[in-house]
């Protein structure tokens, strides 16, 4: 190994046998006391949860926010245009947020033995916060239906919305093993995501406010709270 | 003849596969003062250091369950560690962090040999390099990980590891030989 250093101090010779000579003080103690949270504790239901593997969290969390999402669709109802020329903007809107939202899901619970995405993540949790937003203001994308009813300033969309990108960021952050503002907006742009295709289905409405409003900022509203709540503990 | 001690992936393999809490015991008084040691130098508090010690074997019973049996575990267990490390950090970015410093905290008992002038002088000399520096100084020379150990801990490339070494070994040499 001391072939790789470059430069090799000969004292650090000295300081690294006194860090290999070290022991715990009350090493028995600072055990039972980590043993009494682990091994020797019965699992309740979420360390249940923040236990099983990776993938198995993943997939755990894919489902559960797929069923908020076609909850909300069952529940609001279909666009009457989805089959008179919005179904191919719809089909790339639920690729693209189920994709992108399955990256922030990939980053969320991202175990804490991998290294940190560092940038990376953060670039990949910003794009899931914004995009909604951004494509609110993409010119004719949204053929929609001018004045459709509810009117633009409705808050059904909004309730429903943040109900269902709730129930989606909320069950992933059960399953979070290791906290973190990256992981937590992770969270929160994953369930703004899959909230904002299932919306995309539903509401006819091109109006930007609306489309920003009660559509694309459901992920900056509810990783606002999740932060609120983390910080509050 | 003496029966070998078993090894930190057998011990892992033991307890991510039947819970075998003899075996966790052992990684535990194993790692546990190297993982204190660790945290020591960053954080500068040996409660705090202990705490985030015993944190880490918290995540790594949470995640036993993704151990690859067979894989090396040190590099595991850092990694976990140096997350836990960076989040502390950003909790704790308003208040003043204190580095190590053995003068005035005081050589602690986990070091016992670590008493003499020259030894302090040194990790004066560690605890004052930049913190991406001083990271692959602690995992590469008092962890003994590899450098491909500590380019995986650390999330970058090998070369990048390599370039920070160097760095880091030759500002430790000028401050302790009163180099250029």
């Amino acid at each position: 190994m001391s072939g790789d250093l470059p430069v090799r101090p000969p004292l650090l010779d000295a300081a690294r046998e006194a860090h290999e000579g070290a022991e715990l003080p009350d090493g028995d103690g600072l055990f039972a006391a980590v043993a009494a949270e682990t091994v020797d504790a019965t699992p309740g239901w979420r360390d249940s949860l923040l236990e099983l593997p990776t993938p198995a969290r993943l997939g755990l969390a894919a489902t559960v926010s797929l069923a908020a999402v076609l909850a909300l669709s069952m529940l609001g109802g279909v666009r009457p245009d989805l089959w008179e020329g919005a179904a191919a903007r719809v089909a790339l809107v639920a690729v693209v947020c189920g994709g992108l939202g399955l990256g922030a899901l990939s980053v969320a619970l991202r175990g804490l033995h991998r290294p940190a995405l560092g940038a990376r993540g953060w670039a990949l949790v910003g794009l899931a916060l914004t995009l909604p937003i951004v494509w609110a203001f993409v010119p004719g994308f949204w053929p929609g239906i001018e004045n459709a009813s509810p009117a633009p300033w409705s808050t059904g969309c909004l309730w429903g919305g943040l109900a269902t990108a709730l129930a989606a960021g909320g069950f992933v952050r059960l399953l979070d093993r290791g906290g973190g503002w990256q992981r937590t907006l992770a969270a929160a742009g994953a369930g703004g995501l899959w909230a904002y295709a299932a919306l995309a289905v539903h509401c006819p409405m091109n109006d930007t406010l609306h489309l920003v409003a009660a559509h694309g900022l459901l992920g900056v509203a509810v990783g606002s709270l999740f932060l609120l709540v983390a910080a509050r503990r | 003849m003496a029966v070998p001690e078993a090894s930190d992936e057998e011990l892992m393999a033991r307890y991510a596969t039947d819970g075998d809490r003899a075996a966790f015991e052992a990684l535990f008084h194993r790692h546990g003062p190297r993982l204190q040691g660790y945290f020591r130098r960053f954080v500068g508090s040996d409660p705090v250091a202990q705490d985030l010690a015993q944190q880490t074997f918290l995540q790594l019973h949470r995640a036993r369950r993704d151990y690859r049996l067979g894989a090396p575990l040190r590099p595991w267990l850092f990694t976990i560690a140096a997350n836990l490390r960076r989040e502390h950090f950003r909790r704790n970015r308003r208040r003043p962090e204190t580095a190590y410093d053995p003068v005035r905290h005081g050589v602690p008992a986990v070091e016992p040999l670590a008493s003499t002038a020259e030894v302090r002088l040194l990790h004066r000399a560690v605890d004052a390099l930049p913190e991406h520096e001083r990271e692959v100084v602690v995992l590469h020379w008092f962890e003994g990980l590899s450098m491909a150990e500590v380019a995986a801990v650390m999330g970058v490339s090998r070369s990048a590891v390599k370039v920070r070494a160097h760095r880091a070994y030759k500002k430790l040499r000028a401050q302790l030989e009163g180099g250029p």
